[in-house]
């Protein structure tokens, strides 16, 4: 089983959490990092495990980057039975629907079948908080939760 | 083979996207960024607003950038007077220009050059504590004409309305805001020239001003009208929000265009003239103008350079804007590196002229003691003096932990 870390950025800072996330638990578990843009959610596999990490913008909307991935989960839902992930969402507080990006992802993927595990992620971009810090934080405590599912060597 | 060596000027927001999507897409060059000031990260630290800190989160992302072993910083080092571009095409296989368009458009009319007249970039950077404000601050008085109607004009609103608590959060220098603001704004007049309709302003904008607690808010010429848009809306619940007298009036004036900057040697008043033709003269003692900035004159570019950030688009479009922006350039590169266009083999970094420069160690300095000298309820009191910025950056005895996470 893989790990993949999939997520939706519009100015990147879900992607630099992407590649943080990947690199702390690289040495653990074999991880490929996708970015919504590009990935058809068709191709996501019940035999891989999911971190998702998605930020908000506009009105509490879509980041650009998750919005194909959106639009085609919501047209031509696949049957996504059996898939597990866990959820990262950016956003920041001072804004009236916090990290509701993040939530729509996740409303759609359980639509589709999914199962949601482990910690729901936030991070707060008017915090003071080390984003880096938080996604690491929330992996670990997901994967060491998730472990079972996922078998550390597999 | 040696690796590419690639030199970007502006270390913007512009230049930083374009660094990570090299330092993506070509893993081996050794790129370096270099800024005319002794800090990185141009407007994201000059004019994006001190209480919007969570924009200013993407600085994360740079931080790690700068934090890779081949990707470096040269702060103080100004393109023109220190180096010029043949000089770089010398030094760099690649070259890109992201310094971006800091001046401000002009009105266009007579008085504009008449004291209290002063520019939104101007003003930004002041109240953002940029080290070149400082010779010749500008003060703004309590009755004030802003002319423009987007995202800039909208933080110029919310900046002159907020009482300190308001400031909690933000790394707002509340003694620089006292010079800048000697007595508290007490009537605003805002000058759009589109209607409230086709107004620039995002309605996220305009909903963040409902929540100040001094201003009261109301049409004083031209009308928000029936049509829907999420920004109309925002703006009828905006003046629909407080009826009662307040101790600031924020009057809106739609449709209209200035006609003169009135007084003899400062502002004394603005004159506007509506689309129907009626002339109106406001009692203002400052105006600022936030019309954009002006372009910079596009010249053709020899190969092995190309712009990037606002430099390349004009005065307009968001940070994440630059990201999209900085990935078509990769694509270009990329492109004219497998046609043979661009060979590598230039020295890099090393080969810049020497002079008093920071470096990404010296930022990280900067930056710690920024955060160390902020008072309560501010996260960072920024360092508005040049001198202090060099003697900081340089100063190696002072400790600074470790770049978060990072390795270098
Ligand atoms: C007042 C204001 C508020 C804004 N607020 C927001 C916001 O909230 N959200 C948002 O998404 N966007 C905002 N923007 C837009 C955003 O700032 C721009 O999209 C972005 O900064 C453009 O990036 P740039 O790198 O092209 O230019 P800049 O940010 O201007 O960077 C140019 C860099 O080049 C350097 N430079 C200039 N000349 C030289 C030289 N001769 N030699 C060496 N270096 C040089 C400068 O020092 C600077 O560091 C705002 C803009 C303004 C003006
Ligand atoms: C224009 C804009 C609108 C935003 N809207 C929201 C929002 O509605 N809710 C929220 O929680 N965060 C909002 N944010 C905050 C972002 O989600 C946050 O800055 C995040 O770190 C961006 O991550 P990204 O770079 O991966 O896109 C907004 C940010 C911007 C710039």
């Amino acid at each position: 089983m893989k790990i993949i870390i999939l997520f939706g950025t519009e100015s990147g800072n879900a992607e630099l959490l992407a590649d943080e996330v990947a690199e702390a638990i690289g040495n653990r578990f074999p991880v490929v990092k996708h970015d919504m843009s590009e990935t058809d959610p068709m191709e996501l596999s019940p035999g891989d495990f999911h971190l998702v990490i998605c930020s908000t913008h506009g009105e509490g909307v879509l980041p650009s980057g998750a919005v194909p991935f959106a639009a085609a989960l919501d047209r031509d839902p696949p049957d996504l039975r059996g898939l597990r992930y866990a959820m990262f969402g950016l956003g920041d507080h001072s804004y009236d629907h916090y990290a509701r990006g993040s939530e729509i992802i996740d409303e759609h993927l359980r639509a589709a079948g999914a199962e949601r595990v482990g910690l729901y992620g936030r991070y707060d971009a008017s915090s003071q908080d080390d984003p880096v810090q938080l996604a690491c934080e929330w992996a670990f405590a997901v994967l060491n939760e998730a472990g079972h599912l996922i078998g550390e060597n597999a | 083979m040696s690796p590419l060596s690639i030199g970007i000027v502006g270390a913007g927001p512009a230049g930083c996207f374009a660094a990570q999507a090299l330092s993506k897409d070509f893993m081996d060059a050794e790129i370096t960024i270099l800024d005319r000031l002794p800090v990185p990260f141009g407007l994201l630290r000059y004019g994006v607003a001190a209480d919007h800190q969570g924009t200013k989160a993407v600085q994360h992302q740079f931080e790690r950038l700068f934090s890779r072993p081949n990707v470096e910083f040269v702060g103080g080092l100004d393109y023109g007077r220190d180096v010029d571009l043949d000089r770089l095409r010398s030094i760099f296989d690649v070259v890109v220009l992201a310094t971006g368009a800091p001046d401000d458009r002009r009105l266009g009319v007579e008085g504009e050059t008449l004291e209290g007249v002063i520019g939104a970039g101007r003003l930004t950077r002041a109240l953002n504590s940029h080290p070149e404000a400082g010779a010749e601050l500008p003060v703004v008085l309590p009755r004030v004409g802003i002319v423009g109607s987007g995202n800039v004009a909208a933080d110029l609103l919310r900046l002159l309305s907020k009482t300190s608590v308001e400031w909690d959060g933000s790394d707002m220098d509340d003694a620089l805001l006292h010079q800048i603001l000697p007595r508290p704004v007490t009537e605003v007049h805002l000058i759009s020239r589109s209607d409230a309709v086709e107004a620039r302003w995002d309605a996220a904008m305009l909903r963040e001003l409902a929540s100040l607690k001094r201003p009261r808010f109301q049409v004083l010429t031209g009308s928000i009208g029936s049509r829907g848009s999420p920004e109309a809306d925002a703006l009828r619940e905006l003046v629909a929000a407080r009826s009662e007298p307040t101790d600031l009036s924020i009057n809106l004036h739609f449709a209209c265009v200035v006609e003169q900057v009135l007084g003899r040697d400062r502002v004394e008043g603005i004159r506007i003239r509506s689309h129907t033709g009626l002339r109106k003269d406001l009692p203002v003692d400052t105006v600022l103008t936030a019309i954009g900035f002006e372009p910079r004159p596009v010249e053709t570019v020899p190969p092995r350079v190309y712009r990037t950030g606002w430099l390349r688009t004009g005065p307009q479009g968001t940070i994440p804007a630059q990201r999209t922006l900085s990935k078509q350039l990769a694509l270009e590169i990329a492109r004219d590196l497998r046609s043979g266009l661009i060979q590598p083999g230039r020295p890099g970094c090393a080969a810049l002229p020497a002079g008093r420069t920071t470096n990404f160690a010296g930022w990280r300095r900067i930056d710690a003691y920024e955060r160390a000298q902020a008072v309560e309820q501010r996260v960072r009191l920024k360092i508005s003096d040049i001198e202090t910025l060099y003697a900081v950056g340089q100063d190696a005895n002072l400790a600074v932990a470790p770049a978060r996470g990072t390795s270098k």
